[in-house]
């Protein structure tokens, strides 16, 4: 037990640290960041924050736009996975095994390959700068996993609950609606959180497809401010940018980690 | 019932399909500056041009390096990790969520993190080693040791993905199996052999293919890390299809790139598709 | 309201589970469909339901042709095995989701939904979820759900199956009673005689996917037109002695007697069945079966004989019965 409990104090402090090294910096003063090990008489300091929360555009904007494409990308694949995953649940042995392994198949393919082709679509399409349309190639890039996850989580239903349904009268969008997706709950919930947690985190498509300073997402905001001088240093302000932008993930890690954790566990045992 | 599919697979046949058809046709055209933009046949001058440039190539190779260092440590830490969580430890519920962290923050975020970090001279690894006496190590400015910050960058953040996955692996492996091996007089080494790695075998592969993959298209942490830097030394296939395309606006030869990556992605991953069903059948071979 | 199936059959990975099933439910009446395991009566459940679809024949409810009809649009109600109670739903929601999505109002369906609930008397259970329950009350909520909606036809697959004896003997006259007073015909399965002796107008047995008599409980018992449905029929299970010229006799246990001369036997088995005895005898004729007051001990050498009349007589290799009662007799219907 002890010994366990010291590697756990490890491996916390190996995921944790490199974090909490942000967190240190981003208080921390120009002459103190310089200095992050000794003595120092002025260490800490909100200038960092203030900084970037008053910059032009606001941090927070940066947040909402990730919030919107969030929130939009993973309504947009609920709603298109959600019936898919249903007829796969329904399908005969064979064609189930195979449409499994071709969304496996293609849920592997890395799909920053994608970006130059998707960038072509937004310009001749006229969709890019548009945070509503992000949410398209986030859709279609969450959706191998999303409907691999639902399926499953169809398919573990008792068969006679949908047959009593079916009984009482039910069509099939009744049925979906009062008796499938409720039972099904979870594993929407667990999905959901995943793609959201995709949406927020992607980087070259939301790079290439948008690019005026106002509807930026987090993860290129964070990349502007980092690229915009790799040799002079306001390190602090990039600092206090990291864990800003990192806040609402924590939060979102804590409080939904047993959805999370179930879901990829889930994935992970039927795929 | 086919109707209810069309959606989803529409889309993902779209999104997934039609660029690998568009840079087939891209990649015979000349599409850049020089054109005007415009997109003109040129006779596979691309894979001409590909096939001779070094940089390409030496991407690819410091790309494949990258992948099979990173995915090697990675599923190493992972299942060690695996078996450490699976143990009854205090708040487990906590400590699987507090280390999942690294992998829930976005790669862009921490990139610029861990550049901090390795910092010549201010980051912490500076400063540790200079109060070991020990010279300026100035790791992201040396082309030869760049390469293997990012690796660590890398490690960190997915590690936690690959644990939880073979987390869940471990769980299914029912414990009547390990007592039944004790009662037997096998030793704790020997059950993690015979039982254990077995059991995992299809989570592993999973997890192997899935990451392998995934590394050949690093691109988020390469860019805001290093920039591709220094001396283009952690340069990523992806990179430099990036770069071809919006920055020399060379939109034919970007297309080719890309679609060489695909390839050799595809080579690659069949040949660690085999060797681990092969790695498999040799170690029975040598246990046995 | 009748139900009738018309060369009913279907095929399952080349096996037909069903074939050339024809039959006729009357308004009110009460049919059960016996078997053993695998025998396809659940199956045929199925294909009324319009759950599976048939591969041959026809299903008529009320002289329409339903065959073709989806379930979510024939008027049956169906009781599983299972209950198949939507488990996120109170016993309330339960019962009135059928209600709701018929378009009926809350006002109604509430109305309608109390007095089912006061009929199987599960007031006080409304609010509860399916969990919460135990085995007899979810079964009654099944039930409840089945009555409400009035259907033309009602199917029950194996309803008591997963109730203890004593329970299921209990709720056997209560079912009866609920089912049994309306309009439409009750199509009942189970594997269990005793159950399906007690609950129907008339029981079908079934084997192999086929029809081997259907008849009254009574005529069953006494003109089985097969070997399989006199060993099926009846406890303790009747004695089919060796063949002579092709012909196997059939006698029962109860039909039995010990005499004082007739064919010498002895006792190596007992059991006691309450009132009376069960006899395992060894004798020129094979082990037999018999019952009789209580006081016979094992190692006993008895005399038995029985009425000549109480014989069934078949023939071997077709199982088919050579009974002159059985050809002459019109409540029998021939498969």
């Amino acid at each position: 037990m002890k010994k366990n409990n010291f590697f756990v104090l490890i491996l916390l402090f190996w995921s944790l640290a490199p974090f909490f090294w942000q967190v240190y910096t981003s208080f921390s003063t120009t002459e103190s960041i310089t200095n992050p090990f000794s003595y120092v008489q002025n260490r800490w300091t909100l200038d960092n924050y203030i900084q970037v929360l008053t910059a032009n555009p606001p941090f927070f904007r940066y947040l909402l736009n990730s919030t919107i494409v969030g929130l939009s990308s993973t309504g947009l694949t609920l709603l298109i996975a959600t019936p898919a995953a249903y007829a796969i649940s329904k399908s005969s042995f064979h064609v189930e095994r195979i449409l499994r392994l071709l969304l496996l198949t293609v849920s592997l393919f890395p799909y920053v390959l994608l970006f130059l082709s998707l960038l072509e679509i937004a310009r001749v399409l006229g969709i890019g700068n548009n945070l509503l349309a992000l949410s398209i190639p986030y859709s279609a890039l969450s959706m191998p996993l999303a409907v691999l996850l639902l399926s499953s989580a169809f398919k573990d239903l008792p068969k006679d609950l949908e047959e009593a349904a079916r009984i009482e009268g039910l069509n099939l969008w009744q049925r979906l609606r009062w008796i499938l997706m409720p039972l099904i709950s979870p594993a929407i919930a667990s999905t959901g959180i995943i793609i959201f947690l995709f949406s927020w985190n992607e980087y070259p498509i939301a790079l290439t497809w948008i690019s005026e300073v106002e509807l930026i997402t987090l993860p290129v905001a964070i990349a502007r401010i980092a690229g915009s001088s790799l040799y002079s240093v306001p390190y602090g302000a990039y600092a206090s940018a990291t864990v800003l932008g990192s806040i609402p993930l924590i939060f979102i890690v804590l409080f939904f980690q047993r959805q999370i954790i179930s879901g990829l566990t889930q994935g992970a045992i039927k795929g | 019932m086919t109707l209810l599919f069309l959606p989803a697979g529409l889309l993902i046949i779209i999104v997934f399909g039609i660029p690998i058809v568009r840079y087939t046709w891209l990649s015979f055209h000349a599409s850049s500056v020089l054109t005007k933009l415009e997109v003109l046949p040129n006779n596979g001058a691309n894979w001409i041009r590909i096939l001779g440039d070094d940089r390409f190539w030496q991407d690819a190779y410091q790309t494949v390096r990258f992948a099979s260092i990173s995915v090697t440590i990675e599923i190493c830490l992972a299942i060690l990790i695996a078996l450490l969580l699976d143990q009854k430890i205090n708040n487990r519920g906590l400590v699987r969520a507090l280390s999942l962290l690294p992998w829930a923050l976005p790669t862009t975020i921490m990139a610029l993190g861990w550049r901090w970090i390795f910092n010549t001279p201010y980051g912490p690894i500076e400063k540790i080693f200079a109060t070991l006496g020990l010279g300026p190590l100035n790791i992201l400015s040396n082309p030869d040791t760049a390469w293997l910050a990012t690796i660590i960058a890398d490690v960190w953040k997915t590690t936690p993905f690959i644990a939880l996955i073979l987390l869940a692996g471990l769980q299914t492996i029912p414990n009547e199996l390990y007592e039944a091996f004790r009662l037997e007089g096998g030793g704790k080494l020997h059950a993690f052999q015979q039982i254990t790695l077995p059991m995992l075998k299809p989570y592993l592969i999973i997890s192997i293919l899935f990451r392998t993959a995934q590394a050949f298209g690093v691109f988020d942490l390469i860019q805001v890390m290093t920039g591709g830097g220094p001396a283009s030394s952690t340069e990523s296939l992806g990179l430099y299809a990036y770069l071809n395309a919006l920055r020399f606006l060379d939109f034919g030869y970007s297309a080719t790139i890309i679609l060489l990556t695909f390839i050799i992605l595809i080579i690659f991953t069949l040949l660690v598709w085999l060797l681990a069903s092969k790695a498999n059948s040799i170690r029975k071979a040598i246990t046995s | 309201m009748t139900l009738e199936l018309k060369n009913l059959g279907r095929c399952v990975r080349k096996n037909w589970i069903i074939r050339d099933l024809n039959l006729k439910v009357d308004h009110g009446e009460c049919l059960a469909i016996l078997g053993p395991s695998g025998c396809g009566k659940s199956s045929t459940l199925r294909l009324i339901a319009g759950l599976d679809r048939p591969d041959e024949g026809k299903v008529f409810i009320n002289n329409v042709d339903v065959t073709d009809i989806s379930p979510v649009k024939r008027n049956v109600g169906m009781v599983f095995q299972s209950y198949a109670l939507f488990p996120h739903l109170s016993v309330c929601s339960n019962l009135s989701l059928g209600l709701k999505v018929r378009g009926i109002g809350i006002k109604e369906q509430n109305i309608r939904v109390s007095k089912i609930l006061s009929l199987m008397q599960l007031e006080h259970l409304a609010k509860r979820i399916p969990a919460e329950l135990s085995g007899g009350q979810r079964q009654r909520v099944a039930l409840a759900r089945a009555l409400l909606r009035e259907p033309d036809v009602y199917l029950l697959d194996e309803p008591m199956s997963n109730l203890d004896a004593q329970l299921r003997e209990e709720l056997r006259p209560e079912i009866r009673r609920l089912i049994l007073n309306g309009e439409s015909p009750v199509l009942y399965v189970t594997h269990d005689q005793q159950e399906a002796m007690a609950m129907a107008n008339r029981v079908a047995v079934m084997k192999n996917g086929k029809l081997e008599q259907i008849a009254t409980p009574q005529e069953l018992y006494r003109n089985p037109n097969s070997i399989f449905v006199a060993s099926f029929i009846g406890r303790p299970q009747i004695n089919i002695l060796p063949t002579i010229d092709g012909v196997a006799t059939g006698i029962r246990p109860e039909h039995i007697k010990i005499v004082n001369d007739g064919i010498k036997c002895r006792v190596i088995h007992k059991e006691w069945l309450g009132t009376n005895q069960l006899l395992y005898l060894e004798s020129t004729l094979g082990t037999l079966r018999m019952t009789c007051d209580a006081g016979r001990e094992i190692a006993e050498e008895i005399n038995i004989n029985w009425d000549k009349k109480d014989e069934h007589s078949f023939d071997k290799s077709t199982g088919h019965t050579l009974n002159i009662n059985y050809l002459f007799d019109s409540k029998s219907i021939s498969r």
